[in-house]
Formats: C-alpha cells, sequence, structure tokens
C-alpha cells in the first residue's frame, strides 16, 4: 500500500497516533502532527496554507469482495470527474454493459464522484439497452472540443472494447454512418490521445483488433507514456508493444467478469417473469438453451440449427439479439426459419437485465457475443464461443477462461464444445479480484489527478481506518432513524389510547346525559304527584305508614337478607 | 447524419377499449406540451373497439399491439423498452392533463436527483379533488389522501415524498425504472404494482414526490367494471402484503380513519421522522421565516408547518419550498387534536402566538421540543403573564437580542438560550444549531446498489 512519505507502515496500525510530515508544492516542511485529527476536522495542508478551515469531504475506497484496500485522502477540493469514453452508444450488450459496470465500480469507490459517458454520436436512435443514463456526444475531433472537454475532467478511462483502431471508418457501420462521416468525426483520437496532457489518461481493458500501423507507433508512444495502459487479451498486449515498446501494458480481464454485481437474482426473477408474461420467453419449466450470431453467421444457421437440437435435447431455445448493430436480427430471422421447433425471440422487448436474465437462468449459451459468453461463464453456465469469424478476440477469451474448448471454429463442432465446457468458479474469483485490483487502482488515479490540477497536496493513509469510522456513523445514522421511528410509533399508539380514552369519556358523557335527563323527567314526574289531590289528601295516612308500618317491613326485609 | 436528441419524455400509455378518451388523453398532451419535448407511445392491450387501428392512423404514435391481454405492469414495461426519454410519463388513457403540467414536474426531477418519481394532484372531472397523492396502510390497502376536498385547499398545496403516487400520472426518471426492473408481473392485470414499485424506490434509497402545481384529470374505472376492480386489488393487497410486511408494518393502519382522523396525518408524515410546527400570529417574523426556508432546503424529507392566525397575511413561497401552511381553522380543537403528539418540535413566534396557539400546543404536544421565539418587547403586545407562561414552558428561547435572552434567562432558567442572527441562521450553522435540539443533521444512510 502506498504510504505518504515519512509515515511508517508500523504507525498505522494506531490510528490516533498517525503522523507524518507531509511536503506540498506550496508550503516549507512541517512538523509531524496528527494526520487523522486534522483529516477528521477538514484541515488540510492546503486548506492551512488558504487559512480557510471548510470542512473536508472525505473519500474512502471501499472494500470490495474482500479487497481491503482502502485508502483515506482528505479532500475539501471538488470531488474527481472522471471522462469514461467508449462506443457506449452502439446498440450493442457488451458495449452498455461495459459502461453499466465500469461505472458502478467507480462510483462504489468514489461517492459523489462525477462520472461523465462519452461516446461518438450519443444519441442516434433507440438503443433497446440504454437505461436512460446520459450519454454525452464527443463530437467531431478537434483541439477545441479537447480543450472543453478537458476542462472538467480530471481522468479519462478509455475502453473497453475493440476501439482502439487506426481507421475510424471500421466503426461506420456500427453506427449505420457513412465512412467518411465517421472519419472526419474521428473518434479514435480521442480513444488512443485521451484529453490531452493534462488530463490523466488510463486504457480500461480495451482490445486492438488489428495490428498497428508502423506509421502510427510514435502517436501511440507518445500517447501511452505516463498512461496507465490495459489491455483485455494477450494478443492485443503484443500489438501494443509492438508499437510502445517501452510502455507497460498490463493484462486486466474484461470488466464483463463483474456482470453478476450489476443485477440482482430477485431482479433478474423478475424480468424472466415479464418476458413469460409476454412469450418473449418459454414458460416456466425446463430451462432453454439460448442462441445468439450476427449477420456473418448467418450462412451458417441451418447448420448450426441441427448442432442445438443436439444440445437442447427437447428443451426449449431462446434466440437473443445481443448486437442488433451487427445484425442480430437477421441471423435470429434465419436460425428460427432452420431450427425444427419454435424459437422463442424476445428481441426488441430484451434490455440488459433481461439478456442477463436469459443467460444466467439458461441451459447454456451458444453465441458469437464476446459478452453473451463471458455472462455465460459467469453465471456458471456452459457456453460455446462461435468463432467462425476468425476473430482473435474469441478465440483469446476461450483461452483466457482456461476453457478452449469452447470454442467452435466450425458449426459441426458446437455440440461437442458445449458438452465439453465446464464451469471454473477459481478462473472467474481471480478474474474478480484482478478487476477489483485495477478499478482500486482507476480510483486511486481519479483521486490523484483531481489533487493534482487543484495544486494540492496529496496526503495518502494507507490504513483500514475509514471503514470503522465511516461504518460507525452509518451506524449512528441507522440508530437515530429507529429510535426517530419508535418515538414516532409510541407517540401514535399513544395518540391513539388518548383519541379512544376521548372517545369513551365522550360516550359516558353522553350516558350520563342521558342518565340526567331521565333523572329529571322521573323527578318531574314525582313533583307532579306531589301536586296531586289525592298525594294531599292522604297526607295523614301515609305518615302513620311510615312511622308505624314501614320499620316492621324494613326490619322483615333485612332478616330475609340475612 | 446530425445528432439528434433524445425527447426528454417518453409517454407511455396502456390502452384497452377507451377509443374516447385516448383521444382526449392524446390530445391534452399534444395541446399543452412543446412537441419537441416527448415522444409517446401506445400499447394496446387487445382492444376490440377500434383504438388500436384508429391510433395506427395517428401520427407520431409509436404502436405496439399485443394480441391478448397482458395486463398493465407487462404492458409498461413492453412500452417502456422502446422508450428513448430520459424520463418516462406513465398516463392512463382517462387521464388528461392540464395546461403548464410538464414544467413543475421536471424542475423537481432536475433539482432533486434522488427523487425517482414525481406524481401531480388528480382531479375529478369536476375539478374537485381526487387524490393529493395516496395515503397506504399498514394492511396493504391505499387511500387517496384529500378525496373530495377543496383542490385549492393549501392543505393539498404543499409539494411533499409520498409513500407512493399512482401509475395513472407518473412521471419516473426511467433509470430508476430500469433498476428497479420496471413493474412485477406478479400483479397480473393490474393494481398496485404501482404501490409494488414505489416501495421498491424506497429501498434502493429513492423517493417520490407529491407536485401540486402540476395537475391532471382522471375519470377512472375506464377499461374494467368496478367488481373486477375490487376482486383485483383484493388479490393484489394480498401480494402486496406477503412482499412487503416489514414496509408495511411502519404504516398506520387506515381502516377506520373517518374515526380517528389523527392517523390520516400520521400516516401522511409516516417517513417524516423529523417534524417541526411553527406558530405564528399575523406573520412570520424574518429570522423565523429564514429558518423555515433553510430548514426547507436542508431536510426535505421533515414535515415543516407553518400555522398561523386566521387573518395573517399569505406567506408567499413557503408553500413551494414544501412547507405546509395552515390558516388557523374555525376549529382549532379538531384540528389539533388531528396532530396529537405528531411534532417533535413546536417553534412559537413571538408573544401573539404564545397567546393564540401556546395552551393548545402545550396540551396536545407535551412530547415536543418547545422553543420560544422570542422577538418583540417583552410584555408589550400580549399581557406579561401569557409570555412568562411561555417562557416557562419553553425547551429553549430563541431571539436576536441579548436583552431578551437576559430576561428569558431570568424567568425560565431551564432553557436553551440561542442568539440568533437577525437575518437568521446561515444554512452552514443551522445543523448545528438544531443538533444541539435533537434533530439530526442532514443526510441519508448509503442507498442500497440496484
Amino acid at each position: 500500500m502506498a504510504l505518504a512519505a515519512g509515515v511508517a507502515p508500523a504507525d498505522m496500525d494506531r490510528a490516533a497516533d498517525v503522523t507524518a510530515s507531509v511536503e506540498s508544492p506550496t508550503l516549507a516542511p512541517r512538523p509531524a502532527r496528527n494526520l487523522l485529527r486534522d483529516m477528521l476536522v477538514g484541515s488540510t495542508p492546503a486548506n492551512l496554507a488558504r487559512g480557510a478551515g471548510s470542512p473536508g469531504g472525505i473519500t474512502k475506497r471501499r472494500p470490495v469482495n474482500g479487497c481491503r484496500a482502502s485508502i483515506w485522502v482528505p479532500m475539501s477540493s471538488p470531488t474527481p470527474c472522471i471522462g469514461l469514453i467508449g462506443t457506449f452508444d452502439v446498440e450493442n450488450y457488451g458495449d452498455v454493459l461495459l459502461a453499466r459496470i465500469t461505472r458502478r465500480e467507480l462510483e462504489s469507490r468514489l461517492p459523489g464522484t462525477v462520472i461523465r459517458v462519452l461516446a461518438p454520436v450519443g444519441y442516434a436512435g433507440l438503443n433497446r439497452f440504454d437505461d436512460g443514463s446520459e450519454i454525452e456526444s464527443l463530437g467531431p475531433w478537434s483541439f477545441e472540443r479537447v480543450t472543453e472537454l478537458a476542462e472538467g475532467i480530471d481522468l479519462a478511462v478509455i475502453g473497453g472494447g475493440e476501439i482502439i483502431l487506426d481507421h475510424d471508418e471500421l466503426l461506420a457501420p456500427h453506427y449505420g454512418l457513412d465512412p467518411a462521416e465517421m472519419h472526419l468525426r474521428a473518434p479514435s483520437r480521442f480513444f488512443i490521445e485521451g484529453l490531452g496532457p493534462d488530463v490523466a489518461l488510463a486504457w480500461h481493458c480495451v482490445g486492438v483488433p488489428q495490428d498497428i500501423d508502423r506509421e502510427q507507433y510514435a502517436r501511440y508512444r507518445d500517447s501511452l507514456s505516463g498512461a496507465h495502459v490495459t489491455v483485455r487479451d494477450e494478443t492485443s498486449r503484443k500489438r501494443l508493444r509492438a508499437a510502445a515498446k517501452d510502455v507497460d501494458v498490463k493484462l486486466v480481464p474484461d470488466s464483463g467478469f463483474l456482470v453478476d454485481r450489476l443485477f440482482s437474482e430477485e431482479l433478474l426473477a423478475r424480468r424472466a417473469g415479464y418476458l413469460r408474461t409476454i412469450a418473449a420467453l418459454p414458460p416456466d419449466g425446463v430451462a432453454p438453451v439460448v442462441v445468439q450470431g450476427n449477420r456473418d453467421l448467418v450462412p451458417f444457421a441451418a447448420e448450426i440449427a441441427a448442432q442445438i437440437s443436439l444440445v437442447a435435447e427437447g428443451a426449449p431455445v431462446v434466440c437473443v439479439e445481443t448486437g442488433p448493430c451487427h445484425g442480430d436480427e437477421a441471423f435470429a430471422e434465419a436460425f428460427a426459419a432452420a431450427y425444427h421447433e419454435r424459437v422463442w425471440i424476445p428481441g426488441a422487448y430484451a434490455g440488459l437485465s433481461d439478456i442477463t436474465s436469459i443467460i444466467s437462468t439458461s441451459r447454456g449459451f451458444v453465441g458469437s457475443s464476446f459478452h453473451g459468453n463471458i455472462t455465460a461463464f459467469v453465471y456458471g453456465k456452459p457456453s460455446v464461443i462461435l468463432a467462425m469469424d476468425g476473430r482473435s478476440k474469441l478465440s483469446g477469451l476461450g483461452a483466457m477462461m482456461g476453457q478452449p474448448q469452447r470454442v467452435a471454429g466450425s458449426a459441426e463442432h458446437v455440440a461437442q464444445a458445449f458438452r465439453a465446457a465446464t464451469t471454473e468458479e477459481e478462473i472467474l474469483r481471480s478474474f474478480q479480484k484482478r478487476l477489483d485490483g485495477h478499478f482500486d487502482h482507476l480510483a486511486e488515479m481519479a483521486i490523484e489527478a483531481a489533487w493534482r490540477r487543484n495544486r494540492g497536496a496529496v496526503v495518502r493513509v494507507g490504513v483500514d481506518v475509514a471503514d470503522p469510522i465511516e461504518g460507525e456513523i452509518d451506524q449512528l445514522r441507522t440508530a437515530l432513524e429507529v429510535r426517530g421511528r419508535r418515538s414516532v410509533d409510541e407517540r401514535l399508539h399513544l395518540s391513539d389510547e388518548m383519541q379512544e380514552l376521548r372517545a369513551e369519556v365522550g360516550i359516558r358523557g353522553d350516558r350520563i346525559e342521558e342518565l340526567q335527563g331521565q333523572l329529571a323527567g322521573v323527578r318531574g314526574e314525582l313533583e307532579d304527584l306531589r301536586g296531586t289531590a289525592i298525594f294531599r289528601y292522604t297526607r295523614g295516612l301515609r305518615a302513620v305508614y311510615s312511622m308505624v308500618f314501614m320499620p316492621i317491613r324494613i326490619r322483615i326485609q333485612r332478616r330475609r337478607r340475612k | 447524419m446530425i445528432n439528434r436528441l433524445p425527447p426528454l419524455i417518453s409517454v407511455v400509455i396502456v390502452v384497452r377499449n377507451t377509443r374516447e378518451h385516448t383521444r382526449r388523453c392524446l390530445r391534452t398532451i399534444s395541446e399543452s406540451t412543446p412537441s419537441d419535448l416527448y415522444e409517446v407511445i401506445v400499447v394496446d392491450n387487445a382492444s376490440s373497439d377500434g383504438t388500436a387501428r384508429d391510433l395506427e392512423r395517428s401520427n407520431g404514435i409509436r404502436m405496439i399491439r399485443n394480441e391478448e391481454n397482458l395486463g398493465f405492469g407487462a404492458a409498461v414495461n413492453m412500452g417502456v423498452a422502446t422508450a428513448s426519454g430520459r424520463h418516462l410519463l406513465l398516463l392512463n388513457s382517462d387521464a388528461f392533463v392540464e395546461p403548464g403540467w410538464w414544467e413543475p414536474m421536471l424542475e423537481e426531477m432536475e433539482t432533486h436527483p434522488d427523487t425517482a418519481a414525481v406524481v401531480p394532484m388528480v382531479l375529478n372531472p369536476d375539478g374537485s379533488l381526487q387524490e393529493s397523492a395516496v395515503l397506504v396502510s399498514g394492511d396493504g390497502r391505499t387511500i387517496a389522501h384529500g378525496s373530495g376536498g377543496d383542490a385549492n385547499d393549501p392543505a393539498y398545496q404543499f409539494p411533499r415524498y409520498v409513500d407512493y403516487g399512482s401509475a395513472l400520472c407518473m412521471l419516473v426518471r426511467r433509470v430508476c425504472f430500469q433498476a428497479a426492473g420496471g413493474f412485477d408481473p406478479a400483479y397480473g392485470q393490474g393494481y398496485c404494482e404501482d404501490v409494488d414499485l414505489c416501495f421498491r424506490f424506497a429501498e434502493m434509497g429513492w423517493r417520490v414526490r407529491y407536485e401540486p402545481r402540476s395537475r391532471v384529470r382522471h375519470i377512472g374505472g375506464a377499461s374494467s367494471d368496478p367488481e373486477t376492480i375490487e376482486a383485483l386489488v383484493r388479490v393484489n393487497t394480498r401480494t402486496l402484503r406477503a412482499k412487503w410486511p416489514d414496509y408495511l408494518s411502519r404504516r398506520p393502519p387506515l381502516s377506520e380513519w373517518s374515526r380517528w382522523p389523527h392517523r390520516l396525518v400520521a400516516s401522511r408524515d409516516v417517513e417524516a421522522l423529523d417534524r417541526v410546527l411553527v406558530a405564528a400570529g399575523m406573520e412570520v417574523s424574518h429570522p423565523v421565516r429564514v429558518f423555515l426556508e433553510r430548514s426547507a432546503g436542508l431536510w426535505p424529507a421533515a414535515r415543516l408547518t407553518l400555522l398561523m392566525r386566521p387573518e395573517a397575511d399569505e406567506s408567499p413561497g413557503l408553500l413551494d419550498l414544501g412547507v405546509e401552511v395552515i390558516r388557523a381553522p374555525a376549529d382549532m380543537g379538531s384540528w389539533f387534536r388531528e396532530r396529537l403528539l405528531h411534532y417533535s418540535m413546536v417553534v412559537i413566534d413571538g408573544a401573539e402566538a404564545a397567546a393564540a396557539f401556546g395552551d393548545d400546543l402545550h396540551h396536545t404536544q407535551p412530547q415536543a421540543l418547545c422553543v420560544y421565539s422570542m422577538d418583540t418587547a417583552f410584555g408589550v403586545t400580549v399581557p406579561r403573564a401569557t409570555e412568562v407562561r411561555q417562557l416557562r414552558r419553553s425547551d429553549a428561547v430563541w431571539s436576536t437580542s441579548d436583552a431578551r435572552l437576559a430576561v428569558a434567562a431570568d424567568l425560565a432558567p431551564q432553557a436553551l438560550r440561542f442568539l440568533m442572527p437577525a437575518d437568521g441562521w446561515a444554512t452552514s450553522d443551522l445543523p448545528g444549531v438544531m443538533a444541539h435540539l435533537g434533530i439530526a443533521p442532514p443526510g441519508r444512510r448509503k442507498a442500497r446498489a440496484s
């Protein structure tokens, strides 16, 4: 773990005693002091220099899946802004998935960070995989545009996918654009060169689909010196090293291997239920075989269909379209026509979570989609990588997963490859661990870049102090909320009782009134009776009765009661 | 190819045999909404009265025709799958938006990023109030808040966070709808799926907001008969209860709400754990008004109520901030009984307020922290005894004057004393002041990831 200069690892164990000397570009070295206390009240060297005591936000990296690489960085500067640049506007499962996963991983590590997603065109019409998040258009490349973007972005994260191309025209078919227009837009200049020397650059698990033209070598070398470069397969690494020998190119698995963090099981189940309701999936029961292909596989549709019937063994078959931009619809039509039984085609109603749901609950996946196969692998499903077009990324994927047997270079090998596919939990976990480390590094880069641009001192303390404090704050909030709720409930309960008592008092009051009314009535009757002649005339007799006979009567009643 | 922008709003309407209503619904949208702001997606659930045929001839509508009735939730999900707007307007075919409906709802979405959905005030065809959002009872049933009331009554005029808003007209952030997985097909043909969605939003750390400046008229029951509706509601309420037992257990039962009106208020404010009542006289003093305005910004989830004398001046702006402004009704006794033990803090703004409301507050809010804002010359506007009594009942005293605080110290030594700036507390100072009074600083527990 990287530490600020002068901080001994042993000191990291006792948070209260953490001290360090800090050097900033604008201050003379300061005497050691309690950095942790300073962090908590927001006084950083930069703040002290400015004389400001503004409370600082503190960011931490969240431990993810057991990776406890926590770093506290006191910040009173604006939170980092990350530009996520790639082909995320293409109607393709993998491209949109990468943007979602990357955003999620960075946001979980850098709460409150601004992440701008930028793509060559932005919005070009309906995209069944987009979820309503904003995708900005990079616009045609120009120095002005680069400067404009660089103003507000601290770290440019390029990727992933096979976007490192020297020839922009190759992207045109994916957008339905004229090659000349794509050439004018020149998105490759953003992808390769980033946003200029003032913006930190990270290539994020990119693919290099073709050998780099020799005359472009210098361009790559210039762009990548100082950048953090990661590629997703060995072939891409070799191609880059050929162009930029001195650049450290790391191999990091594709971010798609974190797809199981994106959607909860409950959500995936709900989406499957919805798809069954609209008859886009077979009724619940036997798990289906999921098939996918692009326009290049249309000539092989019949052969693939024959192989699928061997694989399915009577199970239903679903054909998904992960890449409408690659002509998946054409393959789906051709396959459904060739298959001997009904094929369920969710079509345009299946978005990102739906495709994930379908694959994750399938019997297995057979397709040319890079990320379709990764999704199957992540969810422990067998899959066959249809690599009939000879694309290196597909055969490379099989090798990377430790599953070269999943790769089918021709249709006749599909059934065999399906049966040979195995699950590799250990490999998946190691991929996810490496990806966690990679995203941790990107988060560090973002923080450092934000600090550097604001000319602040970077103070990093490599201790797991953040977690307990943040956890305690969260617990306190929870306790406060629970107490608040309990108080509200108790008051409502008391209020209920008081209202009931009031109602009861009201009822009894009414009853008392009623009885008083009756009493008044009886009294009135008595008065009337007393006013009668017979009452007056019998006064004497009544006096004698009460003197002589009443006492005898009372004595008799008492004896009876005894 | 020119770079196009997506429409801001995708209007999704599910129709089934409501030809005339649907026409009117579409007409009111087109008449009251800028055309470049929205797109319309209509999902027809196997209408047999020619609705679908009719609509297919209309320009600018994207139609999805289902061969059988797939139910409301699934149909909406299908419509959303083909939407490209940043926000979705879920709209019943028998709901007709009023002019100016969209600005306040969009403003809410833009200014509060944690708002997943906004619902408007819903009116009956005759203009009376149908609902100012909906209350959810502990048994899963729902009650339209304010039904039959006066739509212009201030009681229904302030925006607030709500448990649940009906999808008969609901502006939803599309990214939230997708992250929540859309409507749950478990609710079949319809009813309660929107309650379920709002509960899921809350679970994920988002909120639903009621915005009364936006209005819509709703006929109701257009696509089903009352018996069918009742049967569906009964079945789906059971499903809701089974799915959300903990969430529902926090809600007061509302089965006899007419007998226990205090439960309606409790239900309305069930998620507002911090509740502050400011009692003022003819007008709110400047520092207390600033306190209300800034608190509304800092604690949007708190319930802030301003109670004024019946003849008091208007308090422009406070309603729009989400402050409940009440001019004391004739039957103050009932009003206070409905709010028995309701508030966590009561601020009495000046001697007039103490004279008008002090005794009632003392009897009905004994649990509340009582703050007396002492900003009039002592013993001048009301009898000295009234003020002394109020001081002695108070837990805290605010004043912009040292001299008055000295008087308070002498007469009510038990009370905390705060010297308030003449312009009211700055936003940055308010959390500290409120913490001393037992109101937690703003900030929420971390929202769960999707």
